[in-house]
């Protein structure tokens, strides 16, 4: 059941609308449930709309269009690791990157439980560009044991800056903004395998990357078998190219498909 | 995170939960309480009755029907 408040209940009972509440519908021929727990939705029917006014001046009650409800019912119920996250970077994090964060959060939860996200992946990237993708990819892959290069890394780094710093939080954000941005730049040194991505230009990404880092490897992420597939095939190439290459294969699951991450760099002399 | 109370309208019903709030159009654009056009919340477009997307309750922030302006708020304000 949502968690309604008290004087909520009472307003909602005086007006007979409880009965309301947990509101169910249809969208495109697909059921909708939507009953999370941050969220107490009415539908704008003719007896709500007689007491509308009154619910927004007196019951703290907003207005939402309803095909937006179901997607930001997501936003607010970001996984407990998402909310983690999300809360510990708050105070420390750009509210634009903040926001790219809360964005990739609810992409990831959507693609984790099957949903088809990849409207919501096009409008992060329309909003935010190639940093909210950044902000996804850090977010998404995952290094072993499962865990987030913002939960290793990170998170970890503003409890550092935080002890080091203690009481001067101006120091404390601003050494924060700095690695931060240092790591988005550093992330080139990664590419993702999608369903659009063409096989030759992966091959010549991953090349330009290995030129770019002098010596730093270049990782390529992938998830789901037959992306994993390409992932090897490009490492082959790569290889068979430039046999100074050194390479490590690394497995590990997302979601609950399979996924691996290949890491390649050059032998040093 | 405080609940969030939602009256959901659907399409085309936007004009009828602007005049119940109480909120001024002026050319096809929404006006804010000072006379302005109004704008998004999260991104700063310019609001219609097309791209209205949430008014928030308690404060009359209005949001687009872009779901990232949204992760303004929750980001900002609730979590």
């Amino acid at each position: 059941m949502p968690n309604i408040p008290e004087f909520l209940k009472a307003v909602l009972a005086e007006m007979k609308l409880s009965a309301k509440l947990n509101w169910k519908g249809t969208q495109d021929s697909t059921v909708i449930n939507i009953n999370v727990q941050n969220f107490n939705f009415l539908p704008f029917d003719p007896e709500v709309k007689q007491v509308a006014s009154k619910l927004f001046d007196s019951a703290d009650f907003g207005f939402g269009k309803r095909t937006l409800a179901p997607i930001q019912s997501r936003m607010a119920s970001p996984k407990e690791k998402h909310r983690a996250i999300i809360q510990s970077l708050k105070p420390y994090m750009h509210p634009r990157d903040l926001n790219a964060l809360v964005f990739a959060a609810s992409i990831i939860l959507m693609e984790d439980e099957g949903r088809d996200a990849r409207r919501m992946t096009e409008r992060l990237v329309a909003t935010y560009g190639a940093r909210g993708k950044k902000i996804y990819n850090l977010l998404r892959s995952t290094i072993p044991e499962g865990r987030t290069i913002f939960e290793d890394v990170i998170c970890p780094f503003v409890d550092a800056a935080k002890v080091e710093y203690r009481e001067d939080e101006a120091k404390i954000i601003g050494t924060f903004q700095v690695f931060f941005e240092n790591l988005l730049n550093y992330y080139p040194g990664g590419i993702w395998l999608t369903e659009d991505t063409v096989f030759k230009r992966a091959v010549d990404d991953v090349k330009a990357r290995l030129a770019k880092m002098s010596g730093s490897p270049v990782c390529i992420y992938s998830r789901g078998t037959e992306r994993i597939e390409i992932a090897e095939k490009i490492r082959e190439e790569l290889i068979r190219d430039d046999p100074s290459l050194e390479s490590r294969r690394i497995d590990y699951t997302l979601g609950l498909i399979s996924a691996c991450m290949i890491i390649l760099w050059k032998k040093r002399h | 995170m405080e609940p969030v109370n939602m009256i959901l309208f659907k399409k085309g019903e936007e004009g009828e939960v602007l005049e119940l709030l109480g909120i001024q159009m002026r050319d096809g654009n929404i006006i804010d309480e000072s006379g302005e056009a109004a704008t998004c919340y999260g991104c700063g477009t310019k609001m219609t009755t097309h791209n209205l997307g949430n008014v928030m309750p308690g404060s009359k922030l209005i949001f687009c029907d872009n779901p990232a302006c949204f992760a303004s708020y929750i980001s900002e304000k609730k979590l």
